[in-house]
């Protein structure tokens, strides 16, 4: 009954923990993918496309599914490293077409 | 600035051939090239195509135009702008008191760089102040009774030529620079800036929609959408199209959307304006 009783404990407590880090790591996902998408908004390139993936990682970790948001929040900041990337760039590289240069 | 450094550079390394490039970087300049392009593109076109915008392009559009113009929605905003343009503040105040002129035939001239603050202001900026210095609460930017006042005092602008002046202030020639800067700019996933659709493909579709030419849309802002069922500032079409090319809208109000306010009005400057108007 002991060793029963310890199994359970165990297996409950696995499991729990288990969900329990899925949590956090999509937890801590969302966030790097909120801190990106800041930078880039504060280059004025943010792209719509990522606060819709952040929403809906949130979403994902709100229903308990820990898998799909980490991979929604993964992807949200991929997308806003290349919005980033973009708004850095056209900082220094942005110009109007040859056509409307002057001659 | 950045244009300015430029040729600073390029004069340094170069010499004489860099003097015209320093000239050629000041709005004036800018503005003759950009006029000279759609010249090229539009040879017919009056000032009525300019303002005309999309409706020189789909003649079904164009009549189906024609027939909201015959009683167009805007007229009863701007009655109702008029009537609380006039009507006075808690303290017996009234716009007319904040404004130059009491505000009347004033709008063309908007946005104004305010050597004070060493930015740029909006007509709806000064709306905002007047209401706050008279102890009144700053109206939604955006919906609502601010775009009906400016349908109201655009009205008393109508037919007058656009006439935004960047006064020979570095500050003022870097807003300008700034909104150049942002409607240059590539955005979003597919990387669109504000020219590729509005120079390079004006005249052609996108998505079903004919594209108007850059130079002539401000003339008709504020507008009546019936996509929006109301009345809109030109910062309202601004963020939609940010929206749909999937860059996040820039804030309405700031800095940045009202240095793109300067450019983008100051490219139609000498059109007759042509606000409030309709718009799909
Ligand atoms: C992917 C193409 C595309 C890009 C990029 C784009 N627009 Fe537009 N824009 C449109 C379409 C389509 C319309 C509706 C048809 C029309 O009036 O040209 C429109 C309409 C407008 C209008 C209203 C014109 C009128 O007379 O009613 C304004 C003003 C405008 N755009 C400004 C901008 C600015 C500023 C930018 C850059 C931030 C921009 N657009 C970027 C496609 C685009």
């Amino acid at each position: 009954m002991k060793i029963l009783m310890a199994l359970i404990a165990t297996v409950v407590l696995s499991v729990h923990t288990g969900v329990q880090a899925a949590d956090t790591d999509a937890q801590q996902a969302i966030d790097a993918a909120k801190a990106a998408h800041k930078k880039a908004d504060s280059l004025q390139g943010g792209w719509v496309s990522t606060d819709k993936l952040i929403k809906k990682a949130e979403e994902a970790s709100a229903k308990g599914d820990g898998d799909k948001a980490l991979k929604l929040a993964k992807k949200a900041q991929k997308e806003a490293e290349l919005a980033h990337a973009q708004a850095e760039y056209e900082l220094k590289n942005w110009a109007p077409p040859p056509y409307l240069m002057p001659k | 600035m950045k244009t300015y450094m430029v040729p600073a550079i390029c004069l340094a390394l170069l010499g004489t051939g860099a003097i015209t490039a320093l000239a050629a970087s000041s709005p004036d300049a800018d503005l003759k090239i950009y006029q000279e392009y759609f010249k090229k593109k539009f040879p017919d076109f009056t000032e009525e195509n300019y303002s005309l915008g999309m409706y020189n392009f789909n003649e079904d559009k164009r009549s189906q135009w024609e027939a909201i113009m015959e009683f167009p929605p805007y007229e009863t905003v701007v009655d109702k702008g008029e009537k609380l343009f006039n009507t006075p503040f808690k303290n017996g105040k009234t716009y007319a008191d904040c404004l130059e002129n009491g505000g009347i035939g004033i709008s063309h001239t908007y946005p104004r760089f305010d050597a004070g603050s060493g930015k740029i202001r909006t007509l709806s900026m000064e709306i905002n102040d007047c209401r706050e210095s008279n102890g009144e609460k700053p109206l939604n930017l955006l919906k609502g009774d601010l775009p009906t006042l400016l349908a109201y005092m655009a009205e008393t602008s109508r037919g007058k030529a656009l006439d935004i002046q960047v006064p020979d202030d570095p500050r003022a020639l870097a807003a300008y620079e700034d909104g150049k800067r942002i409607y240059f700019t590539r955005r979003g996933p597919r990387g669109f800036a504000c020219y590729n659709c509005h120079w390079d493909a004006a005249g052609g579709r996108i998505r079903g929609n004919e594209l108007s030419p850059a130079i002539g849309q401000a003339t008709n802002f504020p507008a009546y959408r019936s996509k929006w069922g109301a009345m809109g500032p030109i910062q309202r079409r601004y963020k939609g199209c940010m929206k749909n090319i999937g860059a996040k809208p820039l804030k309405a109000g700031s800095d940045a959307m009202n240095n793109l306010e300067y450019f983008h009005r100051f490219l139609s400057n000498g059109l007759p304006s042509s606000a409030p108007n309709n718009r799909f």
